[in-house]
């Protein structure tokens, strides 16, 4: 790799319009020529904006106050402003739907070189060459919105590549994709940056995902501490929260500190083998809790009148499936596999066209919506469709009623959710991470026996997730039965007692975490894959290997 | 893919000048049927060349879109039969007491009616054929460089609509589920926010991954900028002359009726400022376009055939006026009359099915592969 520098800030400094605290304070890094740099911290603390520095969208885009030197491939972008450097740099974002503009792959590609008025022959010429280098060839044709998730998020970086740009930016390109379209993408990413010599930088809150492609971290935090830049061992063990292999090489001391479980092997087979004495995730021998939801041959089909004749298309095929009371079940498998279907009949917004589903003993076929909502809580995907209020409080009251159920103390749930200081702010001016709870706490107001949340992980960052994670598994203690559809395996193993995995309509794996992750390695922690022996997360091994002394 | 985008807006201006100048009844349904031909050929094509569902969803849009003009026809027609009590043949009488329909109704309203109707569906059909036949993005290419981005803006507010409509749903099943029931008008709050600050933050993101691949932006080519400075000087004088002179130009048409060859003059030299204006103004920016339309032959005859059809009834409204104008009622005979010469003249708009066969059959003739071109209008 060459030292040259691609890219500077000297002493950047941003503060958004209507905004107080700047964004970015006295900001002052350098990225190398080929590099691939992964910008890591929690939300709020400055990632996105300084990605949209670098092509000028900050301060063009967005207003405020900016002041510091940036040279980008040796133009200003304050200067140059987005157009000018859109040749230079390119800017993928986080949400893959959101970002197109017209309707077929081709033309997408195409987009940006029409723009700066690039000869036909030579567009035709680039455009095969990408799609090349992404492996999309056979999509060339297809409508963007017939492309599955990781599908459209590499015509994304596609659409941003044909203009030839020195430098790819990407902010959270994973966040919304399984774990394997996600490592789909990641690779695409590496091959870029190896082959073509292209620097890449990136975001990403999931770091065990990332981290092994990373040259060098950037830190940024969001208390005013200096941000950290350098290689990823180092960042990494100064960081408050790490990826598993981190926190083990910080536990066991091993040097120089892994980023990949290959990497980790050497040092686990040192540590010798487990000690007998401990057995990993001890199930409590009693009287099983009662089923709350109970699923029998649910088959269901978008474009079907209840014939099953094609079941290729079929969005679930033969469901069997229950959940006990106090339960916390993850459900987990590729986008388009059928887990937000089966979310949908649970609550009863889907009523099974051949099956059947109970929920609390009632048949949703033939009870009331209304009936079944007293039991059922469902946090949708995103978390704004539901909130409209002005404050956060008034939304909890608003289920309330909605229920018809008398005021209650909402403090209650806005202690619990540490929410309590938010209490009268507009749910649409809180961070990604506060509104998720915001809607949690909407839901739980009403007290539901189950609750269901789909993907409730999106854009939280470790330590966000870690205190989400607390308080579900409190949520089961106290009787609470939770169904989570999530992609983030580390969390997954984190709370749930149970995994169920489903893939094309099917369910494949329905087990207890351990046994789920050694059947399934796609949507195995790290840790997993690392000690095959039924440890999943860092505090398992931890505590097997205290047994030990 | 069918014709090129310049031949199915010379079929669009004949077929509609046909829709839009005549109201005997016979001859609209001759239209009719023409259009309507061309729009199955269309409705095939398009649903026979996608792989994926979403030629045969445009297919079907229309269709109900089409459904929908046939009720407009019915309502049309039954509205006149039994408000306009005028004519000689008498069906049958309702009561007089009966407050606006009472009265004789007769077979002239019928008439009027029928054919007002189907003019009104003529002019749907002819555009939702168009709509099917021709993507809005190779319409786009095609406006002055000036209005690109407004159309552009038009397309992608278009596309939005579909995902408007899907969190729609979404919003609405969340917050039903939270125990939230849609009756009244103040119960539609919790959805329409969340859908409108849905919407906006899309658009944003929208709109910055737009800026950042360089679109809107004029690049600066050194050896142009002066030129370019001082062509888009020129188009604000230019808008406000053709500006002031079609207003001079319209207003003198509605008050002074005489002076008509000031009054033409003002209007065409309006237009043609305006449209210069677009011109220069749209020189600035330095666009190119990926997708080629190839000129076929099969563009040559369709096009010469429609402008064909729109010269000889444009003749024929000038000359003849009353071939195309229909009024059954007293003093006029209520007989619908039909002129060889319209007929022909509509016919020849069944034109785009006779080269179309041909062409499905090369499914790909906008292919990159297929086409070799020059660059044109390139630094």
């Amino acid at each position: 790799m060459t030292e040259r520098t691609i890219a500077e800030l000297q002493s950047v400094t941003f503060t958004y319009p209507d905004s107080q605290r700047p964004a970015l304070d006295r900001l002052t890094i350098d990225i190398r020529e080929g590099e691939f740099l992964l910008v890591v911290g929690p939300s709020g603390c400055g990632k996105s904006t300084l990605l949209r520095t670098l092509n000028g969208l900050v301060p063009h885009f967005s207003g405020g106050r900016f002041s510091g030197q940036v040279r980008v491939a040796g133009k200003d972008p304050v200067a140059a402003g987005p157009h000018e450097m859109s040749t230079l740099v390119g800017l993928v974002q986080q949400d893959p739907e959101s970002q197109f503009v017209v309707d077929t792959v081709e033309d997408e590609l195409a987009f940006g070189m029409e723009n700066q008025g690039i000869a036909p022959a030579v567009m035709r010429g680039r455009v095969e060459e990408v799609l090349q280098q992404l492996g999309i060839v056979h999509l060339r044709k297809r409508r963007i919105s017939a492309l599955s998730a990781g599908e459209k998020q590499r015509v994304a970086i596609g659409s941003v590549l044909t203009l030839r740009p020195r430098l790819l930016v990407l902010d959270e390109p994973t966040s919304q994709l399984d774990p394997r379209s996600a490592d789909e993408v990641l690779s695409t990413l590496r091959c870029l940056n190896a082959d073509l010599g292209l620097t890449v930088i990136c975001s990403e809150h999931r770091l065990e995902r990332v981290v092994p492609y990373a040259d060098r971290i950037l830190y940024l935090s969001d208390l005013g501490a200096r941000p950290v830049l350098g290689p990823p061992e180092q960042v990494l063990m100064g960081m408050p929260y790490s990826p598993p292999l981190t926190q083990l090489a910080k536990a066991f001391d091993w040097r120089p500190v892994p980023t990949t479980v290959e990497e980790a092997e050497p040092f686990r087979s040192r540590l010798g083998p487990l000690p007998k004495a401990y057995v990993a995730h001890q199930t409590l021998v009693g009287s099983p809790a009662p089923v709350v939801l109970q699923v029998q041959g649910l088959y269901h089909s978008y474009n079907s009148n209840g014939t099953f004749k094609d079941m290729t298309s079929a969005a679930l095929k033969g469901i069997d499936f229950q959940a006990r009371q106090g339960e916390l079940i993850a459900l987990m498998g590729r986008n388009g596999s059928g887990k937000t279907t089966l979310l949908k009949h649970l609550v009863g917004l889907i009523t099974p066209q051949m099956g059947s589903v109970l929920v609390h003993g009632m048949d949703t076929s033939r009870t009331q919506l209304d009936e079944l909502i007293r039991h059922v809580g469902y946090v949708p995907q995103d978390p704004g469709s539901l909130l409209f209020a002005d404050s956060v409080r008034e939304e909890l009251e608003f289920t309330r009623k909605a229920h018809r159920l008398p005021p209650a103390d909402t403090n209650q749930w806005l202690n619990q959710l540490g929410l309590s200081r938010l209490g009268d702010r507009y749910p649409r001016s809180l961070s990604v991470g506060e509104r998720q709870r915001a809607a949690l706490a909407a839901i739980l107001v009403a007290e539901p026996d189950t609750l269901l949340l789909d993907e409730p992980t999106r854009g939280l960052d470790p330590l966000e997730k870690q205190t989400l994670a607390r308080f579900l598994k409190a949520q089961t203690a106290s009787g609470r039965t939770v169904i989570l559809v999530t992609h983030d395996t580390e969390l997954a193993a984190e709370c749930a007692g149970r995994i169920v995995i489903m893939s094309e309509g099917r369910i494949v794996v329905d087990a207890p975490p351990a046994e789920a992750m050694a059947e399934a390695p796609a949507f195995a922690t790290q840790v997993a894959r690392l000690f095959d022996s039924g440890l999943l997360t860092v505090s398992d091994v931890l505590e097997a290997y205290a047994h030990a002394d | 893919m069918t014709y090129h985008t310049l031949t199915w807006l010379a079929w669009l201006c004949a077929a509609a000048f046909a829709a839009l100048v005549n109201s005997q009844p016979l001859q609209t349904v001759l239209l009719i049927l023409t259009v309507g031909t061309v729009f199955t050929v269309a409705s095939k094509a398009s649903t026979g060349g996608e792989s994926s569902g979403a030629g045969r969803h445009t297919a079907a849009g229309w269709g109900t879109f089409l459904r929908l003009g046939l009720w407009v026809w019915a309502v049309a027609t039954i509205f006149n039969l039994l408000f306009a009590h005028a004519g000689r043949v008498i069906l049958f009488t309702l009561p007089r007491n009966w407050p606006l329909i009472g009265g004789p109704i007769t077979l002239e309203a019928l008439l009027y009616g029928l054919s007002n109707g189907a003019s009104l569906f003529a002019v749907l059909l002819v555009f939702a054929t168009f709509n099917l036949a021709l993507d809005s993005h190779r319409l786009l290419r095609w406006l002055p460089s000036g209005l690109f981005q407004a159309g552009l803006v038009v397309s992608i507010a278009l596309s939005f609509i579909p995902q408007l409509m899907s969190s729609f749903q979404e919003i609405r099943e969340a917050q039903r589920v939270r125990g939230h029931q849609f009756r009244g008008l103040r119960d539609w709050i919790p959805l329409f926010v969340p859908l409108i600050t849905t919407a906006l933050e899309r658009s944003l993101t929208l709109a910055e991954s737009m800026e950042a691949r360089g679109f809107g932006g004029i690049a600066p080519q050194s050896s142009e900028a002066g030129r370019t400075a001082s062509s888009r000087s020129l188009a604000t004088p230019l808008t406000i002359v053709g500006l002031v002179a079609l207003l001079t130009g319209l207003l003198m048409r509605a008050i002074v009726s005489q002076a008509l060859t000031v009054t033409t003059i003002l209007l065409f030299g309006g237009t043609i400022a305006l449209l210069a204006a677009l011109y220069v103004q749209g020189r600035g920016f330095q666009r190119s376009h990926y997708r080629f339309e190839a000129w076929r032959p099969g563009d040559t005859y369709v096009a010469a055939l429609s402008l064909a059809s729109l010269v000889a009834l444009g003749l024929i409204q000038w000359r003849a006026p009353s071939l195309l104008y229909y009024y059954p009622y007293p003093p006029s005979s209520p007989w619908p009359g039909f002129s060889p010469w319209v007929g022909l003249a509509t016919s020849l708009l069944a034109a785009p099915i006779l080269w179309w066969q041909r062409d499905t059959r090369q499914p790909n003739r906008l292919a990159p592969d297929h086409v070799e071109q020059v660059p044109q209008g390139l630094p």
